[in-house]
């Protein structure tokens, strides 16, 4: 097994420090900063032109920033790249390839790159291959590849030296619905044994199901962090309730404009939706309420907005 | 049943196509046969570059194309030069013809497509984003461009190997010394890496496809000069027949002169595609200053050797010239640079007293870099013509004041141009990041244009438009004065438009010199940064992990 090069501390693993990046006067990245620990999957959301791919760079070593600095495993992008670069695995949204080469050549000369000799290299490629899925087709040329395969093979490639830390640049741009389930299991998988990962998607639903947080980043700048659930409650205060009644729609909704907490009350019939401050315990207690003012409820559903709904919210849609 | 039997049963059933993807993982990461495994073993030691060059050359048709056409040509060339002989061939020499047929059959794959070969896989790395991945790994620019120059050689070798019992058959044709061989081909190889390592330093210095495209016309137009050079030097070659001991010297500077300038070249191009917070400047300046110095020793031995009284003055001329290119080109180039050291950089810079002393002025910046410059070619020229002046007997020497007025005149001029070229750079390129090097030697030649145009044209109207005569206002233009001030004009320095010019001119550089010095201070000052001792730690860890690693894999291959 590669050493993974990586101090034991409870420090984060990635560190965005005030970040900027000027290409003349458009502001790529305007001042971000956010932190991400060991094992943890970070999702980079923001539209087309945010700043996303310019920030991944950034942490890849590949740009400088103008401001501020980027830290890996306490390492600065800046001062010390060559100590960042061999903890870092790096997926491109773009795959560059070599002609003339089949898949397990290309993991062998990216071994050979990264250093591994002898049985490192060995079990690296065994290991990869095996992880990847390309073990089936490893003598297959990369120009015949799906884009499905070369995203795996771009992910092997990224990871063929165990890194610590994996940044990945839309990986799921432009696959078809299996593989991409397939690679958000294997997302899950690094993330399990221990690998940080950064992942920047437009598939919302799909980075709500395996990161531990996200960022949204509009215009270079980062408009909120943190988990899911977490930017859900912060810009949702209200619960949107959807609830409909056997009879006597009119009297519950004038019953329930006089409850505390309740407003926007909509009505078609006997189905209405209104929006309720507070949490679960507010929630059950209207419940009550409502079934002990002897009205006849055949549904109940409240719930809060999804990522994509927020990310509607927080967003303006405007690029630079 | 027995347990093996069970165990072979309870093994996956692979379909045809898996079994052969199976072999393929098996064959590239274990190797089939000893042997095999052998040269697997001994392929960790090898550039990963070439390892995957070579891998993608047997695959491809270009490198299949070239070999079989140059097949099909020497074939074609030998029999048709011996049907020709016959039957001659059997008592007179034939083998200087067709050894002129082969040399000319070689130049071709070795001066236009290797080095076109090198230029492409160059450029498709930094234009397909390949690159970019490549140097997250370990591998340093230097791996990167030694691996494509190493692929350019195994390629020259390939071919040449064909052509080896041809050029066997020269030989017994009779009419060669084997001299007369050995110097053709190591001519030819010597040019056509030379060739490569340029075109691969080329390609590395393109930043977008425009520039690619323009230099690839450009490289192109030189190999066909380079190709029409080094065949018309070895028809010239094998047509003598014979080769005097002189002529070794004289290839044995010429390569010289071409691996360390391959070198500088390389090390320049490795600095363009590293690391943006790497010190890049330093790197640089030592093989200009080895470089220089050796030039200097060279130069001076030569003329010292080899030259007579008469011509002695003119030689040493030559060598301060060529000097004096060296230091000037490097020096416009390096007064582009930016004055801020990186923090990175700030780790390596010279701590103690002796290293601050005398290795400050390798420091990255335009300011250092101007007093690098001009006290290195002050130092080497001065000291090749007061060696020369004050060491050699008047019998051997014919050396004058002259001369040394002159190595003054040159220097006068390198802290004129030079300093001139900086004050602009930091006047208007403060704001500029990116291409500042093209833009201060672009300056340079745009000055240079203006001081010859402007002291022609003042020239010519001072004179009525009638004839162009040199005046104390034309010192400006560089190579004017210097035609007047040759050594070998020792009477023109006695007139007094000559004395003016070149007191203006030493004023003037003194002005400008003084300014600049003054503004280096500010660059000198910068004091070393401590590196972090994690840094240090990692650093030190990762060596010790590489030594081990050797050492083991050193031990497995025996």
């Amino acid at each position: 097994m590669v050493d993974r090069f990586v101090h034991e501390s409870n420090s984060p693993m990635i560190e965005m420090l005030r970040v900027h990046r000027f290409f003349g006067k458009t502001r790529a990245v305007n001042d971000i900063s956010f932190e991400v620990y060991r094992g943890q999957v970070f999702g980079f959301i923001g539209p087309n032109g945010a700043g996303k791919t310019t920030s991944m760079r950034i942490l890849s070593t590949l740009e400088l920033p103008s401001y501020g600095d980027a830290v890996v495993d306490g390492f600065s992008v800046i001062n010390d790249p060559d100590l960042v670069r061999r903890r870092l695995g790096f997926m491109p949204d773009g795959f560059s390839m070599y002609p003339n080469m089949n898949c397990v050549e290309y993991l062998d000369f990216f071994a050979r790159a990264y250093g591994l000799i002898g049985k490192d290299r060995i079990a690296a490629l065994r290991r990869t291959l095996s992880f990847t899925g390309l073990d089936k087709i490893a003598s297959k040329p990369i120009t015949g590849l799906s884009k499905g395969m070369r995203q795996r093979l771009c992910l092997g490639r990224a990871m063929i030296h165990s890194p610590a830390v994996l940044i990945l640049d839309e990986p799921a741009n432009g696959l078809d619905p299996r593989a991409r389930i397939e690679l958000r299991q294997m997302i899950q998988q690094l993330a399990v044994d221990g690998t940080t990962i950064l992942v920047s998607s437009h598939i919302l639903t799909e980075l709500a199901e395996m990161c531990d947080q996200v960022g949204i980043v509009e215009r270079g700048r980062l408009l909120a962090t943190g988990s899911v659930a977490d930017i859900q409650r912060t810009m949702q205060g209200a619960l949107r309730v959807q609830l409909t009644a056997m009879d006597r729609g009119e009297q519950l909704q004038e019953w329930l404009s006089q409850r505390q907490g309740v407003s926007h009350i909509q009505r078609s019939g006997n189905t209405m939706s209104f929006e309720l401050q507070g949490g679960n315990l507010e929630q059950a207690d209207l419940l009550k309420g409502i079934v002990n003012a002897d009205f006849s409820i055949m549904e109940f559903a409240a719930h809060r907005e999804t990522l994509e709904d927020v990310f509607m919210k927080i967003t303006t849609g405007a690029v630079q | 049943m027995t347990s093996a039997s069970s165990a072979l049963d309870s093994r996956p059933i692979l379909a045809p196509d898996q079994l052969e993807h199976a072999a393929a993982i098996e064959q590239l990461v274990e190797g089939e046969t000893a042997w095999d495994r052998r040269l697997i073993s001994l392929s960790n030691w090898i550039n990963p570059i070439l390892v995957k060059e070579t891998r993608q050359a047997l695959k491809s048709k270009q490198f299949s194309m070239t070999l079989l056409l140059l097949t099909i040509v020497v074939l074609a060339w030998s029999m048709m030069a011996i049907i020709g002989m016959i039957p001659s061939i059997y008592y007179a020499s034939n083998g200087t013809g067709l050894l002129i047929g082969y040399s000319i059959i070689l130049i071709f794959p070795s001066l236009i497509i290797i080095p076109q070969a090198a230029f492409r896989s160059m450029a498709s790395e930094l234009d397909d984003g390949t690159f970019e991945t490549l140097s997250l790994s370990t591998l340093t620019p230097r791996h990167i461009l030694i691996g494509k120059l190493s692929v350019a050689a195994l390629q020259l070798l390939i071919y040449f190997s064909v052509l080896a019992p041809c050029i066997a058959l020269t030989y017994l044709l009779r009419g060669l010394t084997l001299d007369v061989i050995a110097m053709t081909l190591i001519l030819l190889a010597s040019c056509s890496l030379a060739v490569s390592a340029i075109a691969i330093s080329v390609a590395a210095f393109a930043r977008n496809r425009v520039q690619q495209v323009f230099f690839s016309i450009v490289l192109l137009g030189g190999q066909v000069f380079a190709a029409f050079a080094v065949g018309s030097t070895l028809l010239g070659i094998v047509s003598y027949g014979s080769i005097p001991s002189e002529s070794w010297i004289v290839l044995g500077v010429f390569l010289l002169v071409v691996i360390l300038y391959s070198w500088l070249l390389l090390r320049s191009a490795g600095c363009a595609i590293g690391v943006a917070s790497e010190n890049r400047s330093t790197p640089i300046r030592v093989p200009l200053l080895l470089i220089g110095l050796l030039m200097a020793m060279l130069t001076g031995f030569f003329s010292i050797c080899y030259g007579d009284r008469t011509a002695m003055q003119d030689l040493l001329a030559v060598s301060v010239n060529f000097l004096f290119a060296h230091w000037a080109i490097a020096g416009c180039i390096m007064m582009g640079e930016q004055g801020v050291i990186p923090v990175r950089a700030r780790r390596s810079l010279p701590s103690s007293l002796w290293g601050r002393l005398f290795l400050t002025w390798l420091n990255p910046g335009a300011g250092p870099g101007y007093l690098f410059v001009l006290l290195s070619f002050m130092g080497s020229a001065f000291t090749l013509v007061l060696a020369a002046w004050f060491l050699l007997p008047a019998t051997k020497s014919n050396i004058t004041i002259q001369l040394v007025l002159y190595v003054a005149v040159l220097s006068a001029y390198l802290a004129l141009y030079m300093g001139t070229v900086r004050l602009i750079c930091m006047v208007f390129l403060r704001r500029v990041m990116a291409g500042r090097l093209v833009a201060s030697f672009t300056i340079t030649c745009v000055l240079l244009i203006l001081s010859v145009v402007a002291t022609l044209s003042l020239s010519l109207a001072s004179n009525r438009y009638q004839r162009l005569a040199f005046d104390w206002y034309c010192f400006p233009n560089l190579f004017w004065t210097l035609g007047e001030l040759y050594p070998s004009n020792q009477n023109r320095w006695v007139l007094p438009e000559c004395f003016f010019a070149v007191v203006c001119l030493a004023i003037s550089s003194a002005v400008i010199g003084l300014i600049n010095v003054a503004l280096t201070a500010k660059d000198v000052v910068v004091l070393r940064i401590e590196t972090p001792e994690r840094v240090v730690r990692e650093r030190s860890k990762i060596r010790s992990k590489k030594e081990e690693e050797d050492e083991l894999e050193g031990l497995a291959a025996e």
